[in-house]
């Protein structure tokens, strides 16, 4: 998916050892939004944007180490030696021996002498690195005004960290005009490190720009032109996480050394074999407790009671992205998590004052199709028509922000049908849920609507399985296998022929074997991926486990 | 904080160099703290300190210099200290002792050691003698099985018939024929095949009949041939007998048949007299039919006409040896080794020997009749036997001193080419021609040295002896068959492509000086030709003899001078001296050698032309017969050279006779691909024209050469330019400019100095050329290489005009975006008056990508000393450049030029406010070196809101002498203490101090107790057991002293235990 911005001179931080100017170039394309404000708490605002930031580079994906050159070496060194073998069988031993030893000292000479080329070489490349680092952020943050705050989103470059700063307007003091609505904005790597000079001590200036910020008398280009093109999958990540934040959760609050003891235990212990995931003890009226497997450490957060009304057990993945909560911890008077279910999205709201932090975390770091499932978060809650949710986004959109129960007021539509409405308008990218404050806002992530049939599923048989799962064609049932694995099997009724799907998982929930008896997985194995019948088994198997 | 004392230590080991640096500082009157750093030298250092709490002096001094001498018992030394001997590289080793153990190896070819003597072969003498003759026709006409011929002790053997009949054939004893045709028919099909069974006699007679017979045979052979009840074999080799015996009339009339049972599509090609149609028309049938349908290639090599020989040719060197066409492939070896055709049988005998066997055995025998049936062929054993089969037709030719012997052998050997030449397994037995059998039987039979191995199936160097070929020793098999027949010989010499056969002929062929003297000036040449450096020798040799400097034969000397050997050429060009008057007086002699091959020769025309002069009529002769040869060449590379060669001798030597060139042939020289052929174009459009008036030739030839391809014409081009004058050129500017960002760099180059003698002679017209270079740097997108050349220009020849280029046009070129613009804005920067640019911008420009963009900012800076000490502030921004290099001039400009008093608190912690660590390093340095007590408070709290953790670390310095005894510092400080308490798994020293003064301070007076216990039991909650236990232990600490204060704490009495540790309740 191809995304086009257009901003009017870059984004720049001006900075005096008394003032700092943050202003924003947003995407001029996009309708008018612009808001000014000096920041009354800037050590907490520094701290939280560079959360943000830390969302925005975050890239935990396992990255495996190129080898080709080595295999490459290897390969050559054998015929090397087998070579070397076969003539010293032939009694040239020694002579391949002072030859060698000439051969090794010339290349030793060789290799000193052509050192200092290397070596500046590397230094260009670094440099070559660092002057298009910008290239390396895949979407630039959205920013949003509001009638009551100002908010900051971003998606990581790993499709699975999702961020999101508001700021109330009480952190603002001497506000001036301001525009709703949402917009891009130009970022660099080297904002971030204009973000660190922030200081109480000196005003710090938020401005959302659309004039630019004439800074040269340049002959460049008055518009820097962006095209990014973007993965489906990211834009389909984005989407999930964001619509996720809407469906019910477990929640409790968490005092800021907890957060503290969590990163403290994934600091101290680096684990090389899985299960990596965090088990949370949830017990009513006991303080929450986790366990990280597979050490099996027991961190009890002896401050933070869990208040709701039943027992649970939810095991989350991809616990290395809480890092990024780390510079929260001294700012926050609290955080509060929201637990989706096994393997399922999770989100941590960091209480900052009139500042919140969230951060959504997706079920996995590496959205791969093994630990997939995720689509099902795109389905329709509820069947709405298009006249009722164009009407209650008309509505949403009036005030920018509402709670169902006032859009029920305003609207005269049924609360079931204006929630209906709401998640087809979060899944759609046009509005959020806010989970500090409880309400939906208007919020269009691109200028262009997403094609959301064409998101929703990254293949034809994700749909084909959200069929079978719609039209209840599939039963399932789950053994313990060895090893802490899960078996499970099933039938799948796929038109007049019933079909036999059955899968393992791993205790980390991905999928290490798979059968099934149809033509597709007869053709191809696993090797495009899972078929329709297992896919349906599996989502079958999350919706009872939840 | 002030630097007391501190030592620089640095370690190096190999390509390692630590540095360790140790610091010694007063935090507060009497209070001083150890600090360390250390890390890769040049790179960021990591920071740590030995003193939680400051210490008294003494107490300070004893860490130091603990902590110095621990590392230098580690191995570190004092900076600017000699290091250690073991430290020091250890000095290379000598290079190239081994060298001379290097050269043992022997030479690849070891195939022609000493022969074993002459006396080894049997002379040629009649094909049988009288003794087998009359033992052959006994054997014939005994028909009974029972009499035993040769007898052994202890063995009773008869000859077998079919043996006796095949050696008749072998030996053409015509007498046998009548034998022949009585015993035809004589064996039942269904016998035994040694009895002569399965059609074995039969087969055997028809084969010596087509060798021996006479007219009378043909009847009996047409029979054959028509007997549907005859194998399939049988068959075959009656057809072939039949072709041998035949005249001509029926031979045609026979082919005629064959053709007709060719499949329809062949006919017409077949039929035709084009070799081309029918390899067109063969192609395109295989292409569409089976596999099988193949067979056809077997019946038309039975018509073998030069209409189809050609197409048999090119599909036997491609068919693979598999099934099915093996089945036809050895029909057609048989019918190529019955039939003396040396070619077949020689392309046939090298595929055998290069194509590995399709499977290792032969349990998969080939039966003939079921060949098609059968899965595979071409075994191992087929292989082997094929292989042997080949060597043993020619021994027994060569046995029997038949001519054939000469005529396969050189078919055999002539398949052979140096490709073929396989790589070395072992250099000291095995030579790369070791795998093929009959070739070197052939070549080496008589060797002393290389014999077939003892599977007989490569040949190698026997054990102890020594495979350094011996000169002149003849080692071939049946010499005298050779010198009987040198034509052999000669048609190797000519056509081979094989060294080794070319080692052997050349020999050979020496053995037979009769025959070398009849040879002709064309058959000398030939030789000559050859790059095979024995054969040219010959040639040379044969050369020599025939030259008689009285009458002298041209062709003969043109042919050496052209030869590809080079000592021939040195002879010719010695000969052609000698003869010049008679070489200059014909235009095609020298012609030839103006366009000769070689460019020595070429040279050696030149020098020839150089010495003489020519009559006019002879000398446009020449001019005319070079240049129509020239225009007649082609376009390959090699010709290129002769190309140019001709044209600078007929520049250099024939410049009086070019005149009468008309300029239609000029034209026609411009418009030939050649490059060489070209310059002679532009060559002599230069001469006509430089006499006259330069600007007369017309526009479109001077395009023309401009863009021509080739450099050396455009560079005639560039010359015509040059020789304009100036006012003329000074008005083409804009050509000018557009060759100066040419994608030629020859334009480029050529077109520079125009400009700078333009440039100079008009300075208005210099000015617009160097404003319009300065516009296309601008504009993006030239080709490679051109915005550097432009920059040369520019910084050159042209630099007196730009550099009156106004200051915005500077800002342009220092703000586009291409590296070269960039550079020259750099240069122009340093004429900018430094007053006139903001300190801002100074800052920014020492930012910039552009080395000359620093220089010239820091030049600015440097000047603006005065400007820099007022704004400090924006001044020190310049630390913080992008670029390391600005950054380390920085450091070293307030380092050497400003004192103490320009760092005031606020200076420093801008500086420290970055966040590289280098520039944090400095901040710290002139933190310490230029520490003011007043400056304290402020560097404090505002450090103290830094994110990075090494300057919350270094600002615990700070907090015993300026935050203590001070509650409201205290209240503004909770964030502060709040993050470096939360940091997570980092900064021990950082947490113990700042928990030593909360406890301190704490415990002071209740308003900072409240505050301290706020803290701590935040923090309290950690699951760090040395935080916790200290939180808790100074929340308790601070309640002893201020009972005032709520604890947050609920103290549980520990347990009661009993005996073995059992709780007890109490």
């Amino acid at each position: 998916m191809e995304f086009q911005y257009s901003y009017k001179g870059s984004s720049t931080v001006a900075q005096s050892p008394d003032r700092t100017a943050l202003s924003f170039s947003p995407d001029v394309t996009r309708e008018p939004t612009y808001f000014s404000g000096e920041i009354g708490k800037p050590l907490a605002f520094r701290e939280a944007i560079s959360a943000l930031h830390d969302v925005v580079v975050s890239d935990l994906r396992f990255k495996p180490k190129d080898k080709t050159a080595y295999k490459a070496w290897a390969a050559q060194q054998e015929i090397i030696d087998w070579d070397e073998i076969a003539r010293q069988r032939a009694g040239n031993a020694r002579q391949i021996k002072d030859l060698q030893a000439q051969l090794t000292e010339l290349s030793a000479r060789a290799a000193s002498r052509t050192k200092p080329f290397f070596a500046e070489r590397q230094k260009y490349f670094n440099w070559l690195w660092q002057k298009d680092r910008d290239a390396w952020y895949v979407l630039d943050p959205v920013i949003t005004v509001h009638p009551d705050e100002v908010f900051f989103e971003c998606f990581s470059e790993d499709e699975s960290s999702y961020g999101r700063l508001g700021a109330s307007y009480e952190v603002f003091e001497n506000i001036g005009a301001f525009a709703c609505g949402t917009t891009n904005v130009d970022y660099s790597a080297a904002l971030y490190d204009e973000f660190q000079k922030i200081r109480s001590y000196k005003t710090t200036k938020l401005g959302i720009d659309p004039s630019g910020f004439e800074v040269t008398t340049t002959a460049e280009d008055a518009f820097k032109e962006v095209k990014i093109d973007l993965p489906d999958s990211w834009v389909r990540g984005f989407l999930q996480v964001n619509s996720a934040m809407a469906l019910p959760a477990r929640t409790f609050d968490l005092h800021p050394m907890d957060v503290h003891n969590l990163c403290f235990v994934l600091r101290r212990r680096k684990e090389k074999l899985g299960p990596r995931s965090m088990r949370w003890h949830l017990t009513p009226g006991q303080p929450v407790r986790v366990t990280f497997d597979p050490w099996g450490t027991e961190v009890i957060c002896r401050r933070s009671i869990y208040k709701g009304a039943d027992a649970a057990e939810i095991r989350v993945w991809g616990r290395r992205r809480l890092h990024i909560l780390e510079r929260l911890i001294p700012i926050a008077s609290r955080f509060t998590v929201h637990l989706l279910g096994q393997g399922m999205p999770s989100f941590w709201v960091a209480d900052l004052g009139h500042m919140t932090f969230t951060l959504g975390l997706s079920g996995w770091t590496s959205n791969d199709w093994s630990k997939s499932g995720n689509f099902d978060l795109l389905a329709p809650r509820k069947d709405v028509d298009e006249a009722t949710k164009l009407k209650v986004f008309a509505a949403l959109k009036k005030d920018w922000l509402a709670t169902p129960d006032q859009l029920v007021a305003t609207t005269g539509v049924s609360r079931a049908h204006v929630l209906g409405a709401l998640s087809a308008w979060t899944q759609a990218g046009r509005a959020i849920y806010d989970l500090a404050k409880g309400v939906y806002r208007a919020r269009e992530l691109s200028r262009e609507p997403l094609p959301l049939d064409a998101l929703r599923f990254s293949n034809e048989r994700e749909s084909a399985a959200m069929r079978f799962i719609d039209a209840q064609a599939v039963t399932v049932r789950a053994n313990a296998g060895p090893d802490n694995t899960m078996a499970l099997g099933g039938r799948v009724k796929a038109g007049g022929n019933e079909l036999l799907p059955s899968l393992v998982l791993d205790p980390d929930g991905r999928v290490v074997h798979g059968e099934c008896t149809c033509n597709f997985f007869q053709q191809n194995q696993l090797r495009k991926g899972p078929c329709e019948h297992m896919l349906a088994l599996r989502l079958q198997h999350q919706r009872q486990v939840h | 904080m002030k630097l007391v004392k501190t030592t620089s230590l640095v370690f190096a080991e190999g390509r390692s160099e630590k540095v360790y640096s140790v610091e010694l500082c007063e935090v507060g009157p009497g209070q001083f703290v150890v600090h360390f750093r250390y890390g890769k030298r040049g790179g960021p250092l990591k920071d740590g300190s030995k003193t939680v709490a400051p210490v008294k002096k003494a107490e300070a001094e004893r860490v130091f210099d603990k902590l110095v001498q621990q590392q230098v018992e580690k191995g570190y030394v004092p900076e600017g200290a000699s290091r250690p001997a073991a430290t020091v590289a250890a000095p290379a080793a000598a290079v190239g002792t081994s060298r001379g153990t290097a050269s043992a190896t022997s030479p690849g070819v070891s195939g022609s050691a000493a022969s074993r003597g002459a006396g080894g072969s049997r002379g040629p003498g009649e094909l049988a003698s009288e003794a087998q003759r009359a033992r052959i026709l006994e054997r014939l006409a005994q028909t009974g099985s029972d009499r035993r011929w040769f007898k052994r002790p202890g063995h009773d053997k008869t000859w077998n018939l079919q043996r006796a009949i095949w050696r008749a054939g072998e030996l053409r004893i015509a007498e046998a024929e009548p034998h022949l045709l009585r015993l035809l028919g004589t064996a039942p099909l269904s016998g035994e095949a040694a009895a002569g069974g399965k059609g074995l006699r039969d087969y055997c007679i028809a084969w010596a009949l087509g060798r021996l017979g006479s007219a009378a045979s043909v009847d009996a052979l047409t029979k054959l041939y028509r007997d549907a009840a005859a194998p399939g074999h049988v068959q075959r080799i009656a057809t072939l007998a039949l072709v041998a015996l035949s005249d001509a009339a029926s031979k045609e009339e026979f082919a005629e048949h064959m053709v007709a049972s060719l499949p329809a599509p062949l006919h017409a090609g077949a039929r035709g007299t084009s070799p081309e149609a029918f390899t067109a028309a063969l192609d395109a049938y295989l292409g569409s039919a089976t596999p099988d349908a193949w067979g056809v290639v077997d019946v038309a090599y039975v018509i073998d006409s030069p209409t189809v020989r050609p197409a048999i040719l090119a599909q036997l060197a491609r068919a693979p040896l598999a099934a099915p066409y093996f089945y036809f492939i050895r029909h057609i070896f048989k019918a190529a080794e019955y039939r003396r055709d040396a070619r077949v049988f020689g392309l046939l005998a090298l595929r055998i020997e290069k194509t590995r066997a399709s499977f290792a055995h032969a349990n998969h025998s080939y039966p003939g009749g079921r060949a098609r049936a059968a899965p595979e062929a071409y075994g191992g054993h087929t292989r082997r036997y094929l292989r042997h089969r080949i060597w043993r037709t020619l021994r027994r030719a060569g046995r029997a001193g038949d001519a054939d012997y000469v005529l396969l052998a050189v078919g055999v050997l002539l398949a052979f080419s140096d490709r073929d030449a396989a790589p070395l397994i072992d250099v000291n037995r095995y030579d790369a021609w070791s795998g093929y059998l009959a070739f070197n039987h052939i070549l080496f039979e008589h060797s002393s040295e290389f014999a077939p191995s003892a599977g007989r199936n490569t040949w190698r160097v026997k054990r102890g002896q020594s495979a350094v070929p011996k000169p002149n020793v003849r080692l071939e098999a049946f010499p005298k068959l050779w010198e009987a027949r040198p034509e052999g010989l000669m048609h190797l010499l000519a056509e081979s492509e094989c060294t080794p056969v070319h080692t052997f002929a050349a020999r050979a062929i020496s053995a037979v000086p009769a025959f070398l003297a009849q040879l002709d000036v064309d058959d000398v040449l030939v030789l000559l030709g050859r790059k095979f450096e024995v054969t040219a020798r010959l040639g040379l040799e044969l050369a020599e003899k025939r030259y008689d400097p009285n009458a002298v034969n041209l062709s003969l000397l043109v042919g050496m001078a052209r030869a590809v050997y080079a000592p021939a050429r040195a002879r010719a060009f010695t000969w052609l001296d000698e003869q010049r008057i008679k070489v200059l007086a014909d235009t095609s002699v020298v012609s030839a050698l103006v366009l000769a091959p070689h460019s020595d020769t070429r040279e050696f025309a030149r020098r020839l032309l150089r010495s003489a002069v020519l009559p006019p009529d002879v000398g446009l002769a020449l001019v005319a017969r070079v240049v129509s040869a020239m225009l007649a060449l082609g376009s390959a590379p090699e010709d290129d050279a002769r190309a140019r060669d001709a044209t600078s001798t007929l520049v250099s030597t024939l410049a009086p006779h070019l005149a009468g060139i008309g300029s239609a042939v000029v034209k026609d020289l411009l418009a030939h691909p050649l490059a060489g052929v070209q310059e002679l174009g532009a060559e002599l459009l230069l001469r006509a024209a430089s006499g006259a008036d330069a600007a007369s030739i017309p526009d479109d030839v001077m395009v023309q050469i401009l863009h021509s391809q080739h450099h050396n014409v455009r560079a005639v081009g560039l010359r015509l330019l040059a020789e304009l004058p100036d006012a003329v050129l000074s008005k083409m500017e804009l050509l000018l400019v557009r060759l100066s960002i040419d994608k030629n760099a020859d334009l480029r180059n050529a077109s520079r100095p125009i400009i700078a003698r333009v440039a100079v002679a008009f300075p208005p017209h210099g000015e617009t050329i160097a404003r319009a270079l300065v516009e296309s740097l601008l504009r993006r997108k030239l080709p490679d290489e051109v915005p550097s050349h432009v920059l040369r220009m520019l910084k050159g020849e042209l630099f007196g005009f730009v550099t009156h280029l106004d200051t915005s046009d500077v800002w342009r070129l220092l703000q586009s975006g291409s590296a070269h613009a960039q550079e020259l804005g750099g240069l122009l920067l340093a004429r900018v008056d430094p007053a006139q640019v903001e300190l801002g911008r100074i800052v920014q420009l020492a930012s910039h990508d552009v080395l000359s963009v620093r220089e010239a900012a820091w030049a600015f800076f440097d000047k603006s000393e005065a400007r820099v000490r007022t704004s400090m502030a924006d001044a020190s921004r310049i630390l913080d450049a992008k670029w390391e290099d600005s950054r380390r001039w920085g450091f070293e400009f307030f380092r050497t030029r400003l004192g103490g008093e320009a760092f005031h608190a606020d200076v420093i912690v801008t500086i420290l406010d970055s966040v590289r660590p280098d520039v944090q390093a400095f901040g710290r340095e002139l933190a310490q070196k230029h520490f003011k007590d007043e400056d304290g408070p402020v560097l404090m709290t505002k450090l103290a809101e830094h994110p990075t953790v090494a300057v919350q670390v270094f600002t615990t310095n700070y907090l015993t002498r300026f935050a203590a005894d001070r509650p409201g510092r205290i209240e503004s400080m909770v964030p502060y203490f709040t993050s470096v308490l939360s940091l997570v798994n980092q900064g021990r020293v950082a947490k113990q101090r700042v928990l030593a003064f909360l406890e301190a301070e704490g415990a002071k007076n209740e308003e900072s107790a409240q505050l301290v216990i706020a803290i701590l039991h935040r923090i309290s909650a950690t699951i760090s057991v040395e935080s916790r236990g200290a939180t808790i232990a100074a929340m308790v600490a601070i309640h002893h002293a201020q009972p005032g204060v709520v604890l947050p704490l609920r103290i549980k009495a520990p347990p009661m235990r009993g005996p073995g540790g059992i709780p007890v309740l109490v």
